[in-house]
């Protein structure tokens, strides 16, 4: 089993909501190197935003270990949604998929600046990433106030469940 | 019969990372984390400490403790979690697999038609479910840090490691 990463860029950029536009989609998928002085495989990240309104997001490119025995691969991601510098929203999701490539794991942790943390359940059952995007959906406010990104944290759901359905297609057996 | 660890096995296991002879060290998701040589504490307890590399005093600091039987299969993980700074410590937790809700490579007797015996299928249920808790236990109280998001995917890197660990030993 591998992670493909040019199979998670196409799915990004081919996602069938097309409600994102992934940033230099034409080259590599989108994935880029952060760090111009620096070509180290983890230095590569995609870029999107949502059409129609100015809300950024950044996935890193995903880290990945086999369960001993071949039994199947843990993969992990971090996603940001860029507001600026220092106050970034971060997401952190760890996966499971079985040897067939099928997922059957996902819980996912988000901080915001000036914001309480939460995180998902431990999700094993069902479908596993509706189950993901819903019980973060549960925790996004309606109101951030001035200058809290509303309409861009409204999106973090959506864009954990883009991100874990390009994941699926990026696990290969 | 004991259970043996090949140290060279678990450095093949990060991916672009810099090996010393005393630890390694590796870039993932926006940040830099050392990896020391685990070392053998007893019979079948092995031992590693991790950092997340902020700047010297800044960074935090995990050891773990990670037991396996005598078929090198994992039994009992704990950990002591040091943040940079001002030296918050989560301390000598233990991670615990009580019940049987985890199981979740599940069917094990899927495993089993996929061509692992019983005994290893159950091996890989039990490094996977060990993986799975300490994200969750481990982030629960992580998660309150918030700087780039780095001390938080410690906590992957740390189940990473122990996935990790389990893929490196063996019974000789």
């Amino acid at each position: 089993m591998k992670f493909d990463y040019d199979a998670f860029g196409k799915a990004m950029n081919s996602n069938k909501n097309n409600d994102i536009d992934v940033i230099n989609s034409g080259k590599n998928y989108g994935w880029f190197y952060k760090d111009d002085d620096d070509s180290s495989e983890f230095n590569q990240v995609m870029e999107y935003r949502i059409k129609d309104g100015d809300h950024n997001y950044r996935t890193w490119h995903q880290e990945s270990s086999m369960i001993t025995h071949d039994a199947g691969m843990l993969v992990s991601v971090k996603i940001d949604h860029i507001r600026g510098e220092n106050i970034d929203d971060h997401i952190v999701l760890l996966t499971g998929f079985d040897f067939n490539g099928k997922l059957f794991y996902g819980q996912a942790f988000v901080q915001m600046k000036e914001e309480d943390p939460f995180h998902t359940e431990i999700i094993t059952s069902g479908d596993i990433i509706d189950t993901v995007h819903d019980q973060i959906q549960d925790k996004i406010k309606d109101n951030y106030g001035v200058n809290g990104s509303t309409e861009g944290r409204k999106q973090i759901p959506h864009i954990v469940r883009l991100n874990m359905k390009a994941m699926c297609d990026g696990v290969k057996k | 019969m004991s259970v043996k660890f090949n140290l060279n096995t678990f450095k093949s296991l990060y991916p672009n990372s810099k090996s010393y002879s005393e630890y390694l060290e590796y870039k993932v998701e926006d940040s830099q984390y050392r990896v020391y040589n685990p070392t053998v504490k007893a019979n079948n307890v092995l031992y590693v400490k991790l950092d997340h590399i902020r700047a010297d005093a800044t960074d935090d600091h995990v050891e773990l403790t990670v037991e396996f039987d005598t078929n090198a299969s994992i039994k009992h993980v704990s950990y002591t979690w040091k943040k940079g700074n001002d030296g918050y410590q989560i301390s000598d937790t233990a991670i615990s697999i009580v019940d049987d809700s985890l199981e979740l490579l599940g069917a094990v007797g899927a495993l089993e038609t996929f061509g692992l015996s019983e005994e290893l299928a159950l091996d890989a249920k039990e490094a996977f479910d060990f993986c799975a808790k300490a994200f969750n236990d481990i982030s629960t109280a992580v998660v309150k840090w918030n700087d780039n998001g780095g001390q938080l995917y410690f906590v992957a890197v740390v189940s990473h490691t122990i996935n990790r660990l389990c893929s490196s030993v063996y019974v000789k």
